[in-house]
């Protein structure tokens, strides 16, 4: 059978809803798009971790300190994960690791910004989680097998980190007028990242994605979602959103939003965000301090007499 | 410590009571060491051990909960306001668990010398004559023996792992074998837990029964020569107290260890003050500043 055909019977497969296995036969481009897509979901995990660790060592409490660990730990817990999926694609763990590191890959934009305050903690539990957590929904429905097995358990706990968010926010919104102005100030900073955050509009006949299945949802449709869900809650709590255009049309059925600095969204993309360099080069400093480390670790544990 | 002129004021605690000073010193050293654990989470050398180490660090914080819980019965105040809310001079824990992390081969030299240290402590604790202490000591040992098996793995590990390793872990446990002897630190008022039996063992005994854990395991790995290099205490530098008085720059001075017969053992005395007394190393001021910071830049708040 000519490669022509395989793949046309490859996209049919894709277009009744049948799910790819990373045995089964693919297309070199489905499966390039496949471990791009998913290393840079692992690579955003692990790079996410690095904002949101610099408060465990300043929580307000031993109880936040604690779940702050176990959050945190999570996520590199997923990127653990998502590497192995990636693996089975064709590039082994230290590639990715050296490729992220050096800058030749990418990782999420959201995870580019510094964390100022405890308030940053509260918004990336609530509302950064809350919108990873409806793109990576969104992608249960995804064609590739192997992902969406280890999406369900992300999914699963990203809830959970959802209602720690939540939780975090009520707490600062109904505590000292201190501590409801942290979430203030951090809702302020972040609101153009998290605009930015589902990507310009789609152009769904050249989203490479799209068009493989690896997403099934335009960047306008995650969009919509998380306005929806989240702004209504940011207003009931009294917070105030820095965005005056921004609200829900009933006419249209859309939201009216103003578009974040996009030629800002293109610069974190190419790596020259404000914090990119700061955590490559921590990465950087990591992955060479510690080679001995992982040394240790490709050699067989050895019997002790 | 310029933090606190502002914010939360300093706990002013009464520890003329001994069984509070027993239980800061265990909390204090878990949730200390707890805090230099998280530090790894998100940028340890590999994966796997970036979710071992957090889940070590989470479970040392918790059982700092439970100790600054049996403190709460005792003064009145919460786990948090004990945990994050006093001068820095009132924190008893052992120096050992203050310094930086410094390289992977320390911070698993510190985290076995730590850990077999708990263990033995533990043990003795669990039978004393103060039932809610021996009770909390249940829990906690059965996830500190998951923290002495990773401990042990490692040592053994990096000990017969390839040179470097073998270099690495070498001078950790060389660095840290002088601190760790600051965890048998005699407490101040230790004679009367013993006679009422709320400590079983004095410190002096505990430290004998965890140099022979030690001086087994270290033999098994060819690396008992650390025993005998650098047991003093006497370089480190000890820090002014928060309320801008000078303490007496003391240092603490431990036993020397030498082979006798068929065991190591501890020859002379401690002398001098240290963490125990709430004297601590420089590496102590950073550590106070990022753990109590924010409790103590909002007074009154609820977290």
């Amino acid at each position: 059978m000519s490669y022509e055909r395989r793949t046309a019977d490859f996209r049919a497969r894709i277009a009744a809803g049948e799910k790819i296995e990373a045995t089964d036969w693919m297309p070199d481009e489905y499966r390039q798009a496949a471990l791009k897509f998913i290393e840079m979901h692992a690579n955003s995990e692990i790079m996410g971790a690095l904002p949101e660790r610099e408060w465990i060592p300043r929580a307000p409490s031993l109880r936040r300190k604690m779940s702050l660990t176990a959050k945190v730990q999570d996520e590199v817990g997923h990127g653990h994960m998502l590497y192995r999926v990636a693996e089975d694609l064709g590039k082994s763990r230290e590639a990715m690791i050296d490729d992220l590191i050096h800058g030749r890959t990418k990782f999420h934009n959201v995870f580019h910004y510094p964390t100022r305050t405890w308030g940053d903690v509260a918004v990336i539990g609530y509302l950064i989680d809350g919108a990873a957590l409806v793109t990576q929904r969104a992608l249960l429905d995804c064609s590739y097998a192997p992902y969406v097995r280890v999406l369900r358990r992300i999914c699963a706990e990203e809830s959970l980190h959802q209602r720690h968010g939540e939780d975090l926010v009520l707490e600062l919104c109904s505590g000292t007028a201190a501590q409801r102005a942290l979430f203030q100030e951090a809702v302020e900073r972040w609101w153009d990242p998290l605009m930015a955050f589902f990507g310009p509009p789609s152009q769904p006949d050249k989203d490479v994605l799209l068009h493989w299945g690896l997403k099934v949802k335009t960047n306008e449709q995650l969009r919509f979602e998380f306005l929806s869900t989240y702004v209504p809650k940011l207003w009931d709590l009294g917070i105030r959103v820095p965005d005056d255009d921004l609200g829900y049309d009933p006419e249209t059925g859309e939201w009216r939003w103003t578009e974040p600095d996009w030629d800002e969204f293109w610069q974190v993309v190419k790596g020259h965000g404000p914090m990119t360099e700061t955590r490559l080069a921590l990465r950087r400093w990591m992955q060479e301090t510690n080679g001995w480390v992982r040394e240790v670790m490709a050699e067989p544990t050895r019997a002790i007499a | 410590m310029s933090a606190a002129s502002t914010g939360q004021p300093d706990l002013r605690l009464d520890t003329a009571d001994p069984r509070l000073v027993l239980l800061l010193a265990l909390g204090d050293d878990e949730l200390v060491l707890g805090h230099r654990h998280s530090h790894w989470t998100g940028v340890a050398p590999h994966l796997e051990e970036d979710l071992a180490f957090s889940s070590i660090a989470q479970d040392e914080i918790g059982h700092a909960v439970v100790w600054y819980g049996l403190a709460s019965e005792l003064t009145g105040h919460d786990p948090d306001a004990l945990g994050l809310g006093r001068a820095p001079h009132e924190y008893r824990n052992a120096i050992l668990v203050e310094r930086e992390n410094g390289d992977w081969g320390y911070s698993i030299a510190r985290q076995y010398l730590y850990d077999t240290a708990d263990d033995v402590r533990l043990s003795a604790l669990a039978d004393s004559a103060w039932t809610a202490l021996a009770q909390a000591t249940g829990a906690i040992r059965r996830e500190e023996r998951y923290h002495l098996m990773h401990a042990r793995t490692w040592l053994d590990r990096l000990a017969h792992g390839p040179v470097e390793a073998r270099r690495r872990v070498t001078a950790g446990l060389s660095a840290a074998l002088r601190d760790a002897l600051g965890l048998f630190e005699p407490l101040p008022g230790e004679a009367a837990l013993v006679d009422e039996a709320i400590l079983p063992t004095s410190h002096a005994d505990l430290l004998q029964r965890w140099l022979d854990l030690v001086a087994a395991d270290l033999e098994r790995v060819g690396l008992e020569r650390v025993l005998e290099e650098g047991t003093s205490l006497a370089d480190a530098d000890f820090v002014p107290t928060s309320s801008g008085q000078m303490e007496a720059p003391a240092a603490l001075s431990a036993p020397h260890l030498e082979r006798r017969a068929d065991r190591w053992e501890p020859v002379g005395e401690f002398s001098g003050h240290g963490g125990r007394w709430g004297r601590h190393s420089e590496a102590f001021t950073a550590v106070w500043e990022e753990l109590t910071g924010t409790y103590r830049a909002h007074p009154g708040a609820r977290w």
